[in-house]
């Protein structure tokens, strides 16, 4: 069975997201330098905690996640092989399989991308990084 | 794909449940408003802070007005097709065959507005929540449940219970705490609705009536007529929510209809009702009564809501009457009963229990003597439960057991103070389990637990089966089929 990987702009998009949500932790770290009343150190230690926690998911869980990423959808089950440090293989079957959703936000809708949430009686499995297209086509399988 | 019901916004009603998420932007003008008022000359310029206010009622307005704008759901032959989210856009589509249970409720606050709230489960998502809820107006109420029951086809079988049956459940099923912090509440609150000498009347009467219990404590006797108070309460709340109540069986799907002021319809698909459950107390097996309730994912989801099928009626009335409504489910005579000698395994932890109580409290009394008399008192009240547990327990010893044939299995047991006879199909087992102590395991027994299918655990256990008379059952219905 041949493993497909995630399309090559969800990096991108995941990244974009990430840096869009740091505007919180950059408005936080901007109040903190501001209030007088505060030791300097507190800011400090503060911003280096987001600013690493930010370059971490940014250049080293983000890239891991999505390199090891693959998917593969065949005639009765989907499958799932996903993970950074602990790496797990998941698969579903088509017939148990209850309902679908699908995500997309503007950025994906630019990129032609979708996240899939597949529910089954038991369990979820989570599709990030697939055009809208093959989301589309899989919600036209269900039973 | 043949549309239903096209793409539709939610009734505009929906907005409101909306508006409940953020109330909290009303602490502004709160907060405000309080400062002012403490503000000892009045000198805070409250006036020209107004803007902030007018912003935060206007996002009260206009956030719950988007999400209204973009929530819509459609319905097609095969599947309910929902959109939601402006910016992060999330279709879901959940297909009619999933479905294991419809709800559509109209309470009395939507009625004069046209509207009804439907719920939609099925076996996969969260415990608590439905997989989808939606208010709409009473058109599409109507097609979607005429959808549904014309893919039940034809009516069946019928069964409308007599009102003292529900009634008799609704005093068995009463939630004793919820109808004590009602109670509580509406006391606390009497003073300030009706004036303070209204509420001392009424506390006045309850403890008048406390002391005409002699043989307890006041406070004890004021504490237990709260407790029968707020039992009475729930049964009434229960009755309003049952009355009338009314069960369809169509070909593929169970249409229960109940509640007076919040009208219920429950469409449950026969295929997913996991098991029948015949429920008896040790006051209803004197009585020759059952309780039946039905598990199908969705039904009673919510803990105020009972899965029930048949309220409190004859034994040989409630066994016809499933017998009619789901024939499907045939409960069987017990065949395989607890291995001889199996009384004290069944009666152990009450005996214990009431072995030890008293001594334990003596001694609790002599660490803490100013509450020496409350505790002796409550000690000598839970030897009430203590021996109705015994009871129970010994009666459990002689009822229970298992019986299969075919694809359906009865197992009877008893779970806390409540005896259980279950009749689960074969499929919905999703593992069996037969578990032995070291002196089980001497004398060939062990007790078999039985997981069905469910969105939490479901166990159906029970206690010192013989081990050769269960392979004999199994073996002897694999050879059958």
């Amino acid at each position: 069975m041949e493993l497909s990987s995630c399309s090559k702009y969800t990096l991108l998009c995941r990244s974009i997201y990430t840096l869009i949500a740091a505007i919180l932790p950059i408005s936080a770290s901007v109040v903190l330098f501001l209030t007088t009343a505060l030791p300097l150190w507190i800011p400090l230690i503060f911003t280096l905690v987001w600013c690493t926690g930010l370059l971490f998911l940014l250049f080293v869980y983000f890239p891991l996640r999505y390199r090891r990423l693959k998917y593969a959808i065949t005639a009765d089950h989907i499958l799932t092989v996903s993970g950074v440090w602990l790496v797990s293989t998941r698969r579903i079957r088509f017939d148990a399989i209850r309902y679908i959703t699908i995500l997309h936000g503007p950025l994906d809708r630019r990129f032609n991308l979708a996240a899939v949430v597949v529910s089954a009686a038991g369990g979820q499995i989570f599709l990030d990084g697939i055009s809208i297209e093959q989301a589309e086509a899989l919600m036209r399988r269900l039973p | 794909m043949r549309v239903v019901i096209p793409p539709r916004h939610q009734h505009p009603s929906a907005m409101l449940r909306y508006t409940t998420r953020y109330l909290i932007l009303l602490t502004v003008p709160l907060v405000r408003t309080l400062r002012y008022i403490q503000t000892p000359h009045k000198d805070f310029p409250w006036i020209y802070g107004g803007w902030l206010d007018l912003i935060a009622i206007l996002l009260l307005l206009i956030i719950p007005y988007v999400y209204w704008q973009g929530h819509t759901y459609a319905l097609t032959k095969s599947a309910f097709h929902i959109r939601r989210g402006i910016l992060l856009e999330r279709n879901r589509i959940i297909p009619r065959r999933a479905i294991t249970t419809l709800i559509i409720e109209r309470p009395f606050f939507l009625r004069p507005l046209r509207a009804a709230r439907i719920t939609v489960d099925t076996d996969a998502g969260g415990k608590q929540r439905a997989e989808l809820t939606l208010t709409v107006d009473e058109k599409s109420a109507k097609e979607i449940l005429a959808q549904r029951q014309a893919y039940a086809r034809k009516k069946l079988h019928r069964f409308r219970p007599k009102w003292f049956h529900v009634a008799a459940l609704s005093l068995l099923a009463s939630d004793s705490l919820s109808g004590v912090l009602l109670l509580t509440t509406a006391l606390y609150q009497s003073g300030r609705l009706l004036g303070e000498q209204y509420r001392k009347t009424i506390i006045g009467n309850l403890e008048a009536a406390a002391t005409y219990i002699r043989i307890i404590p006041r406070t004890i006797a004021l504490l237990t007529l709260i407790i029968l108070c707020g039992w009475g309460i729930a049964a009434l709340r229960n009755l309003f929510r049952h009355l009338p109540f009314c069960v369809t069986r169509h070909r593929r799907v169970v249409a229960i209809r109940a509640g007076t002021l919040t009208r219920r319809d429950y469409l449950c698909t026969v295929d997913a009702i996991n098991f029948v459950d015949y429920r008896q107390t040790l006051l209803s097996k004197l009585f020759r009564s059952y309780i039946v309730f039905i598990h199908c994912i969705g039904y009673g989801k919510t803990r105020e809501t009972l899965s029930l099928l048949i309220p409190a009626s004859p034994i040989s009335h409630s066994e016809n009457t499933v017998q009619c409504l789901l024939p499907e489910f045939r409960r069987l005579p017990i065949a395989l009963t607890p291995a001889p000698c199996s009384l004290f395994r069944y009666m152990r932890y009450p005996l214990l229990m009431i072995l030890f109580l008293y001594p334990a409290a003596h001694i609790i009394s002599l660490l803490i003597p100013w509450w020496s008399e409350v505790l002796i008192n409550l000690a000598i009240l839970m030897y009430i439960p203590l021996l109705w547990w015994l009871t129970v327990s010994i009666v459990d010893r002689y009822t229970a057991g298992i019986a299969k044939q075919g694809n359906c299995i009865t197992v009877a047991y008893a779970r806390r103070l409540t005896f259980h006879v279950v009749v689960i199909p074969q499929s919905k087992i999703v593992v069996s389990r037969f578990r032995q102590s070291p002196s089980q395991r001497r004398k060939h027994t062990g007790d078999l637990f039985l997981y069905t299918y469910s969105e939490k655990q479901k166990v159906h256990r029970i206690r010192n089966l013989p081990y050769d008379g269960l392979t004999a059952l199994a073996d002897k219905n694999t050879r059958k089929v």
